[in-house]
């Protein structure tokens, strides 16, 4: 039975899905960090909205007591700024990747013998 | 846009990473196969004589000044036959697996048959992928699935180098993010309406230089690759639905 509060949490980590998948759709963040952040929020909503399974998470971390509100805030805040941070490189790479396109393609070369034995570029 | 003598213009593009082993017998093979066609090579930062080696051999090359990766040299050469107002791009790998001798074949099918895009296939005539390493194996299984399901259309060698390009695709191309120009590309462009189809080949054994997957490579080819999928089929009827 789905909590009202897991169901939150599936909401809002399907709604980051989708803000992941726009951005790859529009070449503002590399299809590989998108691959790990879409894999970081589907096990953490999992973790989070399966009672059974983050009792046995927090056992296994030697959890006592549950995490502040505060803190869910915060790894929020900081995986935004992961997205921001990803989505700026992802820029930048896009642009070096496109100078370097073009220079190869205007640079394109070919070294010619011609008939009078000399080698032209 | 044709040539002068009426027929249409084509390129053959051979990306090319640190093959110095391969290289000078593969461009040889490509002129003396198929001379009407134009040659050019896309040289994707290679560090080793590859560079060296194609200067030697007066043939054009368009080079990276570093490393891109496999998807994005065959997007400079999409880009390159383009600018150059080809009508068709044939493409290949440098590591001398595919036969340049399929290519006049293989052209001659796609004249014929008006498609958009061409795959030289190993599969598709067996069917079966016995001859191939488990573990690609299954990759092989799972994108030509994938790819079935979406489209309803099954491509049995996703990850197949040799291909010809019609130049109505030049554009669908030339500015979309693709990682190998395989499951990812292929359903984009069945998913748009484009004629795509396979024609069988064959393909020797590797003998120089390695795959272009390392181990941690072939690990991220997968959600890579299976999430540009799913993307490309949802822009592609995004496209319709707004056309």
């Amino acid at each position: 039975m789905l909590t009202p509060t897991a169901a939150s949490i599936d909401l809002i980590a399907a709604a980051a899905i989708v803000w992941l998948f726009t951005l790859v759709r529009r070449d503002r963040l590399y299809v590989g960090y998108s691959v790990i952040l879409v894999a970081v929020i589907v096990l953490g909503a999992v973790v989070l909205s399966v009672a059974p399974i983050l009792r046995a998470v927090n056992t296994l971390g030697g959890v006592v007591t549950a995490a502040p509100g505060l803190i869910l805030l915060t790894l929020a805040f900081l995986v935004l700024m992961v997205v921001y941070l990803l989505t700026q490189v992802t820029l930048l790479a896009n642009r070096l990747t496109r100078l370097v396109q073009e220079l190869a393609i205007r640079n394109a070369s070919t070294t010619v013998p011609e008939a009078d034995g000399i080698t032209r570029r | 846009m044709t040539s002068s003598s009426g027929r249409p213009r084509v390129l053959v593009a051979i990306p090319v990473f640190n093959e110095e082993r391969t290289v000078a017998r593969v461009v040889q093979a490509v002129r003396t196969s198929t001379p009407r066609f134009d040659l050019v090579m896309v040289n994707d930062g290679s560090s080793d004589r590859t560079e060296a080696i194609l200067r030697d051999l007066h043939v054009t090359t368009v080079t990276h000044l570093c490393n891109l990766g496999y998807g994005r040299a065959l997007q400079t050469a999409i880009r390159y036959a383009r600018a150059g107002g080809y009508d068709a791009l044939i493409t290949l790998d440098a590591d001398g697996q595919h036969r340049p001798e399929d290519i006049e074949r293989l052209y001659t099918d796609f004249d014929a048959g008006d498609f958009d895009v061409l795959i030289g296939s190993r599969f598709v005539e067996q069917r079966r992928y016995d001859d191939v390493p488990l573990t690609r194996r299954l990759g092989m299984r799972l994108f030509s699935a994938i790819v079935g399901v979406l489209t309803g259309q099954v491509i049995y060698d996703t990850s197949s180098g040799l291909k010809i390009m019609h130049r109505r695709v030049f554009d669908a191309l030339a500015e979309r993010p693709f990682v190998h120009f395989h499951a990812e590309v292929l359903t984009y462009l069945i998913a748009s309406g484009y004629k795509v189809t396979e024609r069988p080949v064959v393909v020797d054994e590797r003998h120089f230089g390695a795959s272009m997957y390392s181990w941690l490579g072939a690990i991220e080819y997968a959600p890579k690759v299976a999430f540009l999928t799913l993307l490309g089929f949802v822009e592609a009827h995004l496209r319709k639905g707004r056309a």
